[in-house]
This record gives C-alpha cells, structure tokens and sequence, in this order.
C-alpha cells in the first residue's frame, strides 16, 4: 500500500512524543547526577546523547521550534564531552533550565510560539561556549558562463583501487549518471595488472565519459558526492558540442561498453598467462 | 538493517524502507545490531552514529572487518553536516551519509543510490 506520507508523519510526531518524555527524564536524571560528579565522563556522554536524540529525532519528527531550542545545549555539551568546554555548575544549571524549557515547548500547540525562559537560556548557552572563530570566507564560485539549455560534458572517472573498501560501486554511480542524460563509455582496463597480482577486491579500471544533459555541473558532481574523496573526477564542457551529440546519436542508447572493451583489452594479458601457466606446469621456467 | 537508539526515528524509517519493498532489521545500537546479524544476507545497513554502548563508527568499522559485511554499504545518520564528521565516517568505512532532519524522499533518494 503506498505510503501516505502526511500519515508517516504524525505516526513519528505522536512516536516522538512519547520518546521526548522518556529522553528529557533521562535528561533530567544525567545532569543531576553530574552536579554531584561534575568530572564524570560517563554522565556528559549520557546528557550529550539525550539531547542530540531531542534534536535529531525532534527536527525529523517536525519538531522544527524544539530543535532549533536544542542545538546550542547540544553544542555546548558536544565540546563538554571533547573536554572543549568545561563542565561547571553554570553549565549544569542551564542544562536543567533548558529541561523545562523542552518540556514547554513540546506541551505548546503553536508550533514556534517563544515559551517562557527560551530567550534568556539560549542566550546564557552562547555566553558559555567559546567565542566562534571567524568563519572563513565563504568560497565565491566563479560565474561561469550560462551553458546551453542542453550540454555535452566530458568527465573522467578514476576510482581509487580500494573503492570497494566504503561499500560503494562505481557501476551504481555510472548508472547515476545515465538517469541524467544519454552516455558514452569508455571503459579503461591499462590498470589492470596480470592475474598473478590481481587482487579480486581492488578497483582498475576507469573511465572516459560522455554525458548530454540539460542538468548543470553541480548535478553531475552530486553523482560523486560521496566518493569524491575516494575517487579522481574531472568534468569539464566538450569544446566540440555537435562532434559530441553525433557520438551518441551512433550508440544505442542502452549499450554499455564496459563489459566488451574489458575483455578485448584483456585478451592479450590472458593468452600471455595461459602460456606461462603451461610453462610452468611442464617445469619449463 | 536500521540502526539508532531513538525508536521514533528507527519507526519511520522502517516504515519508509518497508514501504519501498525492502524486508527491514531493527538494532537500538552498535552492540545490538552485531548480535543480530546471525550470518544474514544484508545488503544495506543505516545507523546512526551516536549511540551507547556502540556508537555508528565502531559499529561501522567492525562490520568492515567482517568478511560476510565487508563491501555492505553503510549509511551513517548524523545531525552533523561538518567536514571533519563526514571524514570521521568515510575513515570508519561509510558509504554514505544523510543529515538530519530529513524526509522520507530523501532518505529513499540516498538509499537508491548506494543500493546495487
């Protein structure tokens, strides 16, 4: 049955609820505990813990005006439990403050109303916390020149050999790409090494690709968002737009080359082992 | 397999996964999740990092080590968008990451992506 999401939703409200009263009274239980042990590690863990689950179960929940409440006390005993900030009674007593805070705003029906007390403690939650650095100015991304409503790019992908190591598969990511637009592959296999040191766990290969698509760049860099770091990915507008859309045009919209340029480029490799393995076996080397 | 000690998160996405055709685990923290994997076939785990008794990046970083889990894709659930957190969980082995707060949609969007 398809999901009626507005029904999701107040399933998670009505859920959350219920977890909130049972996460503040944990709340309530750590910080006392800590007035008495304010150097117990254990406790700023248990207090950090309950309050980002408020935050993060409460912002996914609707919970927007409870999040936003939460997330200088979530800050402050994040560097609390780093040893950033220190634990001090004036830490403490907010903290306990900021439980009857959270209750107020989760028992207040107007969604984003100021209770009682919210102004005052958010405030005294900033003084607390270390002066922000100032934050680095923001990187300008040059204009670039409006691309044509429909575009050619070229992008080389070259994933890292252990790729596999992060759970990730540059087949699903090659596949991400061609929901953007109609692709040409070329496959890479001058990496992979004879089967002697072939390792089944590593990634050779890479790729030349050519994508039309009427998305921008930072649609395509969005495909490798978690791999960036993993990967070499270069993407850069084909000079030669209409060499490039006539490239398409003559492959069928489904082929992949993938699977038929590694085993060609492979064939001399393996008709070279084969011998060296019957060498071998006739003790010949 | 969904991992996170708040049972409303771990409700909704349930729910959202099963909805989308995806038989679903459900673990409360790290330790809880590795006594539940009994040698199941699992092809996509999703936790969240904070959590007691085993937070996401051990929990993450001890199904690596395992053979049967090795090449699984994780997806760590964080309310935090910093670099430094990110590079916390790609070092552990993530595949991926969704910050919180997020919607139904965009945790199947991420989902969708990293699932084969």
């Amino acid at each position: 049955m398809p999901l009626d999401m507005s029904d999701l939703m107040e399933e998670m409200r009505h859920a959350f609820r219920a977890e909130a009263l049972d996460l503040l009274i944990e709340l309530d239980s750590a910080l006392l505990a800590l007035e008495a042990e304010s150097g117990d590690s254990t406790l700023v863990h248990r207090v950090f813990r309950a309050i980002h689950t408020i935050k993060g179960s409460g912002a996914t929940a609707g919970f927007a005006h409870l999040a936003g409440f939460a997330h200088k006390m979530e800050e402050a005993f994040d560097m609390a439990r780093d040893g950033r900030l220190a634990v001090t009674p004036d830490l403490i007593d907010c903290g306990l403050k900021a439980c009857d805070v959270l209750r107020l705003i989760m028992e207040d029906t107007g969604e984003g109303t100021t209770v009682s007390g919210e102004v005052e403690l958010t405030g005294a939650f900033i003084r607390l916390l270390p002066t922000p650095k100032m934050p680095n100015a923001e990187r300008i991304e040059k204009s670039k020149p409006d691309t044509p409503a429909r575009a050619a790019f070229e992008i080389i992908f070259k994933p890292n050999r252990e790729i596999f190591y992060s759970g990730a598969d540059p087949v699903t990511l090659l596949d991400d790409l061609r929901e953007l637009g109609p692709i040409h592959l070329k496959a890479h296999v001058d990496q992979v090494p004879p089967l002697t040191a072939f390792e089944p766990e590593h990634c050779y290969l890479w790729w030349e690709i050519v994508l039309v698509t009427d998305r921008d760049r930072a649609a395509i860099q969005e495909v490798f968002v978690f791999v960036e770091d993993e990967c070499e990915v270069r993407i850069r507008l084909r000079e030669d737009q209409a060499a490039a859309a006539a490239l398409l045009g003559s492959v069928p919209a489904e082929a992949f080359e993938l699977f038929s340029t590694y085993i060609i480029g492979s064939l001399p490799n393996l008709a070279r082992l084969q011998r060296a393995a019957t060498a071998d076996s006739w003790g010949m080397t | 397999m969904t991992v996170d000690d708040s049972a409303s998160l771990r409700q909704m996405v349930s729910f959202v996964l099963r909805d989308a055709g995806y038989e679903v685990f459900e673990a409360v923290d790290g330790l809880d999740a590795l006594s539940k994997l009994k040698g199941r076939e699992l092809h996509l785990f999703l936790s969240d990092i904070n959590m007691p008794k085993m937070d996401g990046l051990e929990l993450t970083r001890k199904l690596r080590a395992m053979s049967q889990y090795k090449f699984v894709p994780i997806i760590l659930l964080t309310t935090e968008s910093a670099a430094e957190k990110k590079q916390q969980g790609k070092a552990a082995g993530a595949t991926a990451w969704i910050v919180k707060p997020f919607t139904p949609d965009q945790l199947l969007a991420v989902v969708k992506k990293v699932m084969r």
